[in-house]
């Protein structure tokens, strides 16, 4: 785990001070990931994969766009998303920033536990849809003139209702992207 | 010069932020009326009560635990109930109560919290909850019974006095298996005539030694466990303020406020809601919650070891006295 | 503590206004952050965001105020001031000393007397920005990480994921 940490961090310092070819920023960006997405809320506490796929383009540089659907795996429950992102470009590593903004139906904490179920039920009222997170990229790669390689984004949030209740935090494992 | 004036704005904004607001002085009215009640705590029914209740829960049958088997520090094959049940409504009628039970849900974990009510002269309809929870793993000396003691003095104590607000005193039933009694005490609208609760959980173990208490999931205590914790949150602050004062200048027991963020539900904070005043913090009741620490600091806790020789008589007397002095003070004491 | 910090306020305004005709470049930010304050009177912790303005002066005087919020032990809101040194060049890792205000929600320790514990908080202590480049448009930084002390034998850690400037 180590030797693996060391190199990222290493890829992170060296490629960014070589500069490559730049993509053409006004066409079209499909990303396809999957996601691991730890949700809390009082007591409860789930864990669950998705897979995500997002469509977006450059507003004005370095802005872009971003909107997009994940489906949570077992149970297959959906969200979608948007994002407003910053975007930036050293060599071919280009992280991003941005806000992200949902409408989800995976806060549900249905679990088989004997133990507080009561109390945890007791305490799923007033979980609301929406949610905010602040969304990054740190590990977001151009490998080609089309493609994008992204692995560990990281995203922090919360819903709107007693904002700061319930928790997300969430890690795109990998995400791939192509422009068109 | 629009950079000037951004960087002027900035430094402005930043000093003006660092004006703390002046914490008010702490209102001690009423403290030496609730003091004089509290003077009446006798620590030899304490200790009486304590005794009796361990041995009647070491005597019971257990619950059925096919649900919830055992785990660590989690014996549900040893949780037992329905004796003290008996013997907390015998207690009641004893001191002239007429107790009553409200028998909750159905099936193995139907619930039975016992209460009785002292109703007060001027203000009756809003009432000042005093909890407790009775069921109990193995003899459960400090895991509840010392608890549940100090209620019972306490019902013994109110009935010699005159208050505005009704106290109620009750004890919860399955708290060990997720605080269900309470949790569907306040799902069923039971406590929406509650102005102020305060919930005891565990308050008669003590230990002088250096590190006998542990941090809280990374929230710093003092390391010597020698006190009560009075825990609060944004609801019931300012009686958090109010008790902890009162227990520290009145010298009834050398009490220690903690306050939960917000309404305490939270991911780091949820350890400080882990007993039967939990969902009241939710649901936005305001409730204080008294504590010597449990796990973080008594070695017995849910173990067969919890046995009244590890009560510390004089710490349950102090604790006791707090509570007595509480009541008097939330319910206003007519002397 | 407010000696210190208006000690600090002073520090990095001189350094601004010393050279007043040469203009810093400022840049905004957005960042994802997170923190753990203990002290023996306050715990305060969480994972969130911030916003705030970097400040550039002669390619190698920085300084930095942010404004974060925080999610995870209620919400925390934290406020902080930086001033240090900036490597030239594309590859631009920077060292600060920082000042921290903490506000917002967080779990509390009470004095005897019933007393709350001082609202803001506050730390100080150094940032370091290993991983920081230059854009043509600002920069990039990831993994930056700092350490704080304070009051009541306050311990301050922090870190951001990643931070992207924008000049203006």
């Amino acid at each position: 785990m180590k030797k693996i940490i060391s190199s990222l961090v290493a890829l992170l310092f060296f490629l960014p001070l070589f500069a490559q070819e730049k993509q053409d920023k006004k066409s079209f960006e499909v990303t396809a990931g999957y996601s691991m997405l730890f949700y809390q809320s009082a007591y409860n506490l789930q864990n669950a994969s998705g897979i995500e796929a997002s469509i977006g383009r450059e507003i004005s540089d370095p802005l872009r766009w971003q909107a997009g659907l994940r489906v949570g795996l077992d149970p297959l429950l959906p969200e979608v998303f948007g994002r407003i992102l910053l975007q930036e470009e050293v060599g071919s590593w280009r992280p991003q920033i941005g806000l992200e903004l949902g409408v989800t139906g995976r806060a549900k904490f249905e679990d088989g536990a004997f133990l507080l179920r009561e109390t945890r039920e007791a305490m799923q009222t007033g979980i609301d849809a929406g949610y905010l997170a602040i969304h990054t990229a740190p590990l977001s790669f151009r490998i080609s003139k089309n493609w994008n390689l992204s692995i560990a984004e990281i995203d922090f949030g919360t819903h709107f209702t007693r904002i700061g209740r319930t928790l997300r935090a969430q890690v795109t494992l990998i995400s791939a992207g192509m422009k068109f | 010069m629009k950079m000037n004036r951004l960087l002027n704005l900035t430094i402005v904004t930043f000093l003006a932020l660092l004006v703390a607001c002046g914490e008010k002085e702490g209102d001690r009215s009423g403290f030496e009326e609730a003091t004089v009640v509290a003077q009446q705590v006798n620590g030899e029914n304490l200790m009486n009560s304590v005794a009796e209740l361990v041995d009647i829960h070491l005597n019971d049958i257990p619950i059925d635990n096919s649900e919830c088997p055992p785990g660590d520090l989690f014996p549900t094959d040893h949780l037992t109930r329905n004796a003290a049940v008996g013997y907390i409504s015998e207690e009641f009628r004893k001191m002239g109560y007429i107790p009553d039970t409200a028998v909750l849900g159905e099936g193995a974990y139907i619930t039975y919290n016992v209460f009785a009510e002292w109703p007060g002269t001027s203000d009756a309809e809003e009432v000042i909850l005093v909890g407790s929870h009775l069921d109990a793993f193995y003899g459960g000396a400090d895991d509840n019974t010392s608890a549940v003691a100090a209620m019972l003095e306490a019902a013994r104590i109110a009935r010699n006095f005159s208050f505005s607000h009704t106290i109620r005193f009750i004890a919860f039933d399955l708290e060990e298996l997720g605080s269900i009694g309470s949790t569907r005490y306040v799902e069923g609208g039971l406590a929406g005539d509650v102005k102020t609760a305060i919930v005891m959980d565990l308050i008669g173990y003590r230990s002088f030694e250096p590190g006998s208490q542990k941090s809280v999931m990374g929230i710093r205590l003092p390391d010597v466990g020698d006190y009560l914790m009075v825990i609060g949150n944004r609801d019931s602050e300012e009686i958090t303020r109010q008790i902890t004062d009162m227990a520290n200048s009145q010298s009834l027991s050398k009490a220690l406020g903690v306050l939960a963020p917000g309404d305490g539900a939270y991911f780091l904070s949820q350890a400080l809601m882990r007993s039967d005043h939990g969902l009241m913090w939710y649901k936005g009741i305001p409730a204080v919650f008294f504590t010597d620490g449990a796990n973080f600091r008594n070695p017995n806790y849910h173990l067969a070891s919890d046995l009244p020789e590890t009560i510390d008589a004089d710490f349950l007397t102090g604790n006791t006295k707090v509570l007595m002095a509480a009541i008097a003070l939330l319910a206003e004491v007519q002397l | 503590m407010k000696k210190i910090l208006f000690i600090t306020i002073i520090i990095a305004t001189s350094i601004f206004s010393a050279h007043s005709q040469d203009r810093p470049g400022i840049s905004i930010f957005l960042h994802q952050t997170g923190m753990y304050y203990s002290s023996d009177n306050i715990t305060s912790e969480g994972l969130g965001l911030g916003i705030g303005a970097h400040f550039l002066h002669k390619s190698q005087i920085a300084g930095q105020v942010d404004a974060n919020i925080l999610w995870g032990n209620g919400n925390a809101i934290t406020t902080r001031i930086a001033a240090g040194y900036e490597k030239k060049g594309k590859w631009a890792p920077a060292i600060y000393a920082t000042c921290n205000l903490l506000w917002g929600q967080r779990t509390e320790i009470l004095a005897e007397n019933g007393d709350r514990p001082p609202l803001p908080a506050w730390a100080a202590g150094v940032r370091v920005t290993p991983l920081k480049f230059r854009t043509g448009r600002g920069y990039v930084s990831a993994l930056e990480f700092g350490y704080g002390v304070g009051p009541a034998k306050a311990m301050s850690l922090e870190f951001s994921v990643l931070s992207i400037g924008i000049r203006f």
